[in-house]
């Protein structure tokens, strides 16, 4: 009597371990795609310096921004979305998209972080400072983006629906850009610039002659 | 001892259903004044290279290989620059250099090769960005390997006494301040 309900507990942990099985193969298969795996680690590979300048910038203003940019693409006939639709059936990535048979082809969402520093980028030939007993004169360029950073680490994919290449991902990131430097025109980043050039240098200086600026327009 | 159990239980899921989303910590972006003097630009490349190898539970491969460029500006911070006059000269004390810009240039992330076999899905542009974002990481761990912050110090002293000396300053001598000394 024992020994049956000790293999009727043994016949009911393998049942229910076959069945974890299938229903774990049916995730795996099916709902879990490649790109849920976070733990992928990419190979060492060599760093290469292809050239080193010798430049001589001073940033004075750091701007941070938030951009989005989307891209959407609709289905045209209702023969092509139904057969969309079955066609995202079959893929793990797409099956949600499949089964509310919408009206959306493919879609692309980004939002990136970007961070700007402006300021002055001093050559040899575009600035001048010349002094006398009671004065300096500081003849400066004008201000400008001095780098505009959109990195990896900064941009988030935050809607990708259908398949996407390179090229059409680098347009929705210089739209992006794009979108950053008018940004920074309508902040008026130029006259701040100035500004803090100004206060910096008068800061550095700390002499009692009279500082005098004139900014390149 | 019903009662209590059915009591306690109600409670609790009254209390899960209850509880308050926190928000998340949000940054907080506004233009900051800075005194970033870069004196130092590197061009590098990398590829990144990944061989997603599969769990047991999947079948085939994925490889691809990504290359990139970036340039990176290394320089000193003028705001916490000072300048003193001792004994006739002029000595000013600059910190330690650090990478002002790392700026990597969407156009030139190029799939070069990719591969999937077996029942592997294709990479997405998320996998991809996953992909760049680990590339990013390793460039800025080798970039401190090299000598970049060495050069952006020399360069850094050279602008410095050049403007400095246009200006009408006298005798001047630069120290950096040791890195160490900073942190």
């Amino acid at each position: 009597m024992q020994r049956n309900s000790y293999l009727r507990l043994l016949k009911n942990i393998v049942v229910t371990a076959i069945l974890a099985g299938i229903v774990l193969f049916i995730y795996f298969k099916f709902f879990k795609s490649d790109g849920d795996d976070l733990d992928f680690l990419i190979d060492d590979t060599p760093l290469h310096i292809e050239a080193i300048k010798t430049i001589s910038e001073i940033a004075t203003v750091n701007y941070k921004d938030e951009v989005v940019v989307d891209t959407i693409e609709f289905y045209t006939e209702v023969k092509e979305k139904i057969l969309g639709s079955l066609e995202r059936m079959t893929d793990p990535d797409e099956i949600k998209y499949g089964l509310r048979m919408q009206q959306i082809k493919r879609r692309l969402t980004l939002i990136i972080k970007g961070n700007v520093n402006y300021g002055f980028e001093l050559t040899k030939k575009n600035y001048e400072i010349s002094h006398n007993k009671d004065t300096v004169w500081f003849n400066l360029p004008k201000p400008k983006i001095l780098s505009l950073e959109m990195n990896p680490t900064q941009t988030e994919i935050f809607q990708e629906s259908g398949s996407w290449s390179d090229n059409e991902r680098k347009i929705l990131q210089n739209r992006a850009i794009e979108k950053l430097k008018r940004n920074v025109e309508l902040l008026n980043l130029k006259d701040k610039a100035e500004k803090n050039m100004i206060d910096l240098l008068s800061k550095l200086m700390g002499d009692k002659r009279k500082l005098v600026f004139y900014f390149d327009r | 001892m019903k009662n209590l159990i059915y009591v306690i239980f109600l409670i609790s899921i009254v209390s899960f259903s209850c509880s308050e989303k926190k928000i998340p910590k949000a940054d907080i972006y506004s233009l900051r004044k800075i005194g970033m003097l870069s004196t130092t630009e590197y061009s590098i490349g990398k590829v990144v290279k990944l061989n997603d190898e599969p769990e047991w539970y999947k079948f085939g491969d994925r490889k691809i290989l990504i290359s990139c460029k970036a340039k990176i500006k290394a320089g000193v911070n003028l705001m916490e620059a000072e300048i003193k006059e001792v004994d006739g000269k002029t000595i000013i004390t600059l910190p330690p250099s650090e990478i002002s810009s790392f700026a990597m240039d969407p156009n030139k992330i190029i799939t070069e090769m990719q591969d999937v076999n077996g029942l592997r899905s294709s990479f997405t542009q998320e996998d991809k960005n996953k992909i760049m974002k680990q590339g990013e990481m390793a460039i800025l761990k080798q970039i401190n390997q090299s000598n970049i912050y060495k050069e952006a110090e020399n360069n850094a002293e050279m602008f410095v006494i050049d403007f400095f000396s246009k200006a009408g300053l006298e005798n001047i001598e630069v120290q950096i301040k040791p890195r160490n000394a900073t942190k």
